[in-house]
């Protein structure tokens, strides 16, 4: 006897960014977002009735096409992880070498589509991919005096020379 | 584009949490934004507060081994942080004798309405001394990191039951001891006191006469395990106020494992290589608890 079988696609979302690029991801990559799939699942976008075509795309206003392109591209490596116990990740011993290869090599961008990155993951709500990044940006502040973060980051000096020397101060006890 | 700056509360703070006290120096050091902005994130967490970095192991005596939600480098602005403090622990360290930082705890202790001080010592002065007198009426777990030249007397002076970790090759005389237990202090001797077996004996006979249930001394065994003594240790069994940790390996050791045995308590396992009078005989130590079983 031969059944039929009924091929069922996997199912599918769109999301917009705020710059109007609509993309379209499985069901299954987006739900490491805790926002997306509240968002999913308090609008019955789980319906099955409901074709993509004719879905409601999910406005992302604080992520652009860019970032959120890298950010699909992020959940879909990450598909297969265990789902996250954040009890158990504070629990946990802070280090910042333990970023997964792949990671570390998708990571490996300019500081400015990093910290995007950081400002998506965290809207977003995606632990594991907001964790990485801090630990990358933790990685560069590791060692580095306040001179060397200010080159390291482009970060200008606002203290005024009094100010500085009185933090210095402050701090004194901290060298001893 | 974003920069580091411009990072919400939560990703700073994540970033931050896997900073080392001087790293997070260090970054409040370099901008004013980033300065209010870790200031920010530390005074949103509530709780504990630890002033100073804790080293490891005396983290580990101050029973504080999990990370706490202060460090000193999470305090980017002492005074700013003074006026916030509403915590009913506080862990100071002291390990520097500068006025400033003596100035810094003292400063924190007094604006908090703490109910638990856990005080880690490196260094002695008659300044910490009076901070310890200051708050002899509160409960405190004090560890010691250091002991020399040290003046223990000024224990003396705490007034409700603190718990005291001595270091390792700390000299108490007998007296200053029995009169810590006396007060109803609990005591971590290991590798730290002298014992000869009479003062052991005069230490345990305060503790079965008159600690408190939370009282306890843990010491390293004495290396003459006498009959007398060993009867002495099946009565205080008996009486069910003594967990006994061992390591031991030789034969007084399983001897008097097996007569404790005998007596329905059993150990849990603790390595030392310390014996008493450089003799490294016996690697045991025993806690003396009034704790009853569960």
């Amino acid at each position: 006897f031969l059944f039929p079988i009924k091929m069922t696609s996997p199912r599918m979302i769109k999301l917009t960014s705020n710059d109007d690029k609509t993309f379209e991801v499985e069901r299954d990559v987006i739900k490491q977002s805790v926002t997306v799939n509240t968002l999913i699942t308090d609008l019955n976008m789980d319906d099955e009735d409901v074709s993509v075509e004719n879905q409601m795309a999910i406005p992302l206003p604080n992520v652009d096409a860019a970032t959120l392109e890298m950010v699909i591209t992020w959940c879909k490596q990450h598909r297969e992880d265990p789902p996250r116990n954040e009890e158990e990740e504070e629990k946990k011993e802070k280090r910042t070498d333990d970023i997964p290869e792949w990671d570390k090599t998708f990571l490996d961008v300019e500081q400015s589509v990093l910290f995007a990155l950081i400002l998506a993951a965290n809207y977003m709500d995606i632990k594991g991919l907001l964790d990485n990044c801090c630990k990358t940006v933790a990685n560069m502040i590791k060692g580095k005096t306040p001179d060397e973060i200010r080159k390291h980051f482009n970060i200008k000096n606002d203290f005024t020379p009094e100010e500085e020397e009185q933090i210095r101060k402050e701090n004194a006890w901290c060298e001893d | 584009s974003v920069s580091l700056e411009m990072l919400p509360f939560h990703a700073l703070s994540r970033i931050l949490s896997h900073l080392s006290f001087l790293d997070r120096l260090n970054l409040r050091e370099s901008s004013r934004i980033l300065e209010d902005s870790i200031a920010r994130c530390d005074l949103h967490v509530d709780g504990r507060v630890e002033i100073s970095e804790v080293p490891g192991p005396l983290r580990m005596k101050l029973g504080t081994a999990k990370p706490l939600v202060y460090s000193g480098a999470n305090v980017p602005n002492p005074r700013r942080l003074c006026s916030k403090i509403d915590a009913k622990e506080i862990y100071l360290t002291i390990n520097c004798g500068s006025s400033e930082v003596q100035k810094f705890y003292e400063e924190i202790a007094a604006k908090s309405n703490f109910d638990l001080l856990r005080l880690g010592i490196y260094r002695d002065s008659e300044r910490l001394w009076n901070f310890v007198r200051t708050y002899s009426h509160k409960k405190m777990l004090i560890a010691f990191q250091s002991h020399d030249g040290m003046n223990f007397e000024a224990l003396r002076a705490i007034q409700l039951p603190a718990t005291i970790n001595f270091t390792a090759g700390t000299r108490l005389s007998g007296d200053l001891l029995k009169s810590l237990l006396k007060n109803g202090h609990s005591l971590d001797l290991v590798g730290s006191v002298e014992m000869s077996t009479e003062l052991m004996m005069e230490i345990l006979d305060i503790i079965i006469v008159s600690s408190t249930i939370d009282q306890f001394i843990t010491l390293d065994a004495p290396v003459a395990v006498s009959d007398d003594f060993l009867a002495r240790m099946e009565d205080f069994s008996r009486k069910g106020v003594m967990e006994w940790r061992e390591n031991g390996v030789d034969e007084n050791d399983r001897m008097f494992r097996h007569r404790l045995w005998l007596c329905g308590r059993i150990g849990v396992k603790e390595t030392r290589n310390r014996g008493i009078h450089g003799i490294p005989v016996i690697n045991t130590r025993w806690t003396f608890t009034n704790k009853p079983d569960n």
